[in-house]
């Protein structure tokens, strides 16, 4: 399913107060199937502009289409349910949603509520678990006794269960550890292309991206700096320079190897794979 | 829920967020003692103006006063209506039954209706231009001298100060867990009362957790940092008292006089009548 944003701007009401445009004038679309990592400094609007895919903020002007679905001003309540049932959501530190008695029923939670069958649901929750890598005798524990790793994977399962067509990611490793981290994204990556569903992901981490991400859209005080393939985006240098943006790890090897040799690969390295393989054509190694 | 304005504070430089916060405090309660005894027209628009100076002086634009009425505004007319059915004397406009419109009826239908507005806009007034520490501390100056009577006011003081400092944090998380049902396909606002309820219970739910745990964190890290009650301490805020808060207190006997004033030209008028 097609993510597509015209023209949208969208601020929040504080009381009497609103704040000024947090998605200033934003134009984008993200085809069907792509993985694309939303980047940006704190601030510069990343959360809000996945809420506007489901509609948890309502643009003040422009327009969100989600496949045929159009979000604008009015939000009617109807295309807001239909467009939910689409998306899936998963929050920055989403085991704060947790509140069932047993990790099935709130694994079952969204399912139930998009109108799922019973055994729709049964078997939604199955797989889902399966999916998240938790092993099904934790059905019957409670969420809260779970460690902090398990109850991330417990709400992330929760919103797969739902088979969402568009995927949307608030910074889903965030407090994790490294190993934790890597084996959250790489099943996320893993889902994602089994189900074909059009993913955002919201990321500080810069291997991240180059590892998981088809494109990278760059978010400035609610605007979009740049939105690209991955690999043109780490190619340009002075671009990465002037939005401060670091390189991954594997690129900067790279660069730091030409900087010494003086020499310039052809390719530029997203992953340490590539590194070896570049360096080995380069006949460096 | 980001409607109310009662109980906000907007950061400002006005006057009336320099005064001393005990000030503030006690003189929003005086002046709310005081409408309960005017009982004139004159008294009232005394009182009216003198609210709409100190909304002036607040920094605060008006409109932000009347929104923060707004949600309230409902319950103020019922208030009223029952005044001014019920009160009889003076010329009497209509009645059935018990019902009645009569000129007292207005009258103190009119009273009631600019005490409650009153309360409103004063009570705003302090919560805007004053930040919740500050009125903890105020209050704790207040009632400083219950320590007497043994009642461990210093502890309460800060329970009060801790719960009101992580009110904001409740509403947002409030807001967050909400979105977070909303994407997972629970309408609010929708079905029977039962079915309402049942959904209160994926947001109360978290809420509780994330506050326990919370809770838990702050005593740990008080207790690390050396905090146990019953002991005398100072305080890292001192409130002073500064000449505009006598100037405020000059101010405030003024206005007593003007309206007592007219509450006398009132009951000489009622006498001659
Ligand atoms: N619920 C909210 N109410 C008011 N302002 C908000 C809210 N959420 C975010 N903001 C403001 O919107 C801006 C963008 O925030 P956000 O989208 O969370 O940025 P990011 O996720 O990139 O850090 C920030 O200035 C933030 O203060
Ligand atoms: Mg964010």
């Amino acid at each position: 399913m097609q993510v597509r944003f015209e023209h949208v701007r969208a601020d929040y009401q504080l009381g009497p107060i609103r704040t000024a445009n947090v998605i200033n004038d934003i134009s984008a679309e993200l085809p069907t199937g792509t993985f694309t990592a939303i980047i940006g400094h704190t601030g510069a609007g990343k959360s809000s502009l996945l809420k506007l895919i489901n509609g948890l903020l309502l643009p003040t002007a422009g327009e969100v289409h989600v496949g045929g679905l159009m979000i604008n001003v009015k939000g009617e309540k109807q295309i807001l349910n239909q467009v939910r049932k689409r998306v899936g959501m998963v929050f920055q530190f989403p085991e704060a949603q947790l509140f069932a008695e047993t990790v099935e029923q709130d694994i079952a939670f969204g399912p139930i509520n998009f109108g799922f069958t019973p055994e729709q649901t049964k078997q939604a929750v199955r797989e889902s678990l399966d999916k998240v890598g938790l092993s099904a005798d934790l059905l019957e524990r409670s969420p809260f006794s779970l460690s902090g790793g398990q109850q991330r994977r417990v709400a992330i399962a929760g919103i797969m269960a739902t088979s969402p067509d568009v995927l949307v990611l608030d910074e889903p490793g965030a407090g994790l550890d490294p190993e934790g981290r890597k084996k959250i994204l790489s099943m996320l990556k893993c889902w994602h292309n089994e189900h074909k569903a059009t993913t955002l992901l919201v990321t500080h981490d810069m291997d991240d991206v180059a590892t998981y991400a088809d494109n990278v859209l760059v978010l400035d005080h609610g605007r979009v700096a740049s939105y690209q393939s991955v690999r043109q985006f780490f190619s340009d240098e002075d671009r990465l320079s002037e939005l401060a943006i670091d390189m991954p790890e594997p690129l900067r090897v790279q660069r730091r190897i030409e900087q010494e040799k003086g020499i310039k690969l052809s390719q530029v390295s997203l992953t340490r794979s590539e590194l070896a393989a570049n360096l080995i054509k380069e006949q460096l190694l | 829920m980001n409607k109310l304005i009662l109980g906000r504070y907007f950061p400002g430089e006005s006057y009336l967020h320099r005064l001393d916060p005990r000030l503030k405090l006690v003189a929003a309660l005086y002046f709310i003692g005081l409408l309960f005894f005017v009982e004139n027209g004159q008294g009232y628009i005394w009182l009216f103006l003198f609210t709409f100076l100190l909304m002036r002086l607040s920094g605060v634009s008006y409109s932000v006063y009347f929104k923060g009425i707004r949600p309230l505004i409902w319950l103020i007319l019922f208030a009223v209506m029952l005044r001014v059915m019920f009160t009889g004397g003076g010329t009497i406009y209509f009645s059935l039954g018990p019902i009645m419109i009569s000129r007292f009826g207005l009258l103190s239908g009119f009273y009631t209706f600019s005490r409650f507005i009153m309360i409103i806009l004063i009570s705003t007034i302090v919560t805007l231009t004053t930040k919740s520490i500050d009125l903890t501390d105020a209050i704790h100056a207040l009632v400083k001298p219950l320590r007497l009577m043994r009642i461990p006011v210093d502890d309460f003081a800060l329970m009060l100060s801790i719960s009101l400092r992580f009110v904001p944090n409740l509403l947002d998380e409030t807001q967050k867990v909400m979105d977070a049902q909303r994407a997972r396909g629970v309408v609010f606002g929708e079905g029977n009362l039962i079915e309402q309820m049942k959904k209160l219970v994926p947001i109360v739910l978290p809420l509780f957790v994330s506050s326990l745990k919370r809770a838990e964190e702050m005593a740990d890290v008080m207790e690390v940092k050396g905090y146990r009650s019953g002991v005398k301490r100072s305080s890292f805020r001192q409130l002073k008292w500064h000449l505009r808060d006598g100037v405020a207190i000059i101010c405030i006997i003024i206005l007593t006089l003007g309206v007592s004033f007219f509450n006398n030209i009132n009951f000489v008028l009622l006498f001659n009548i």
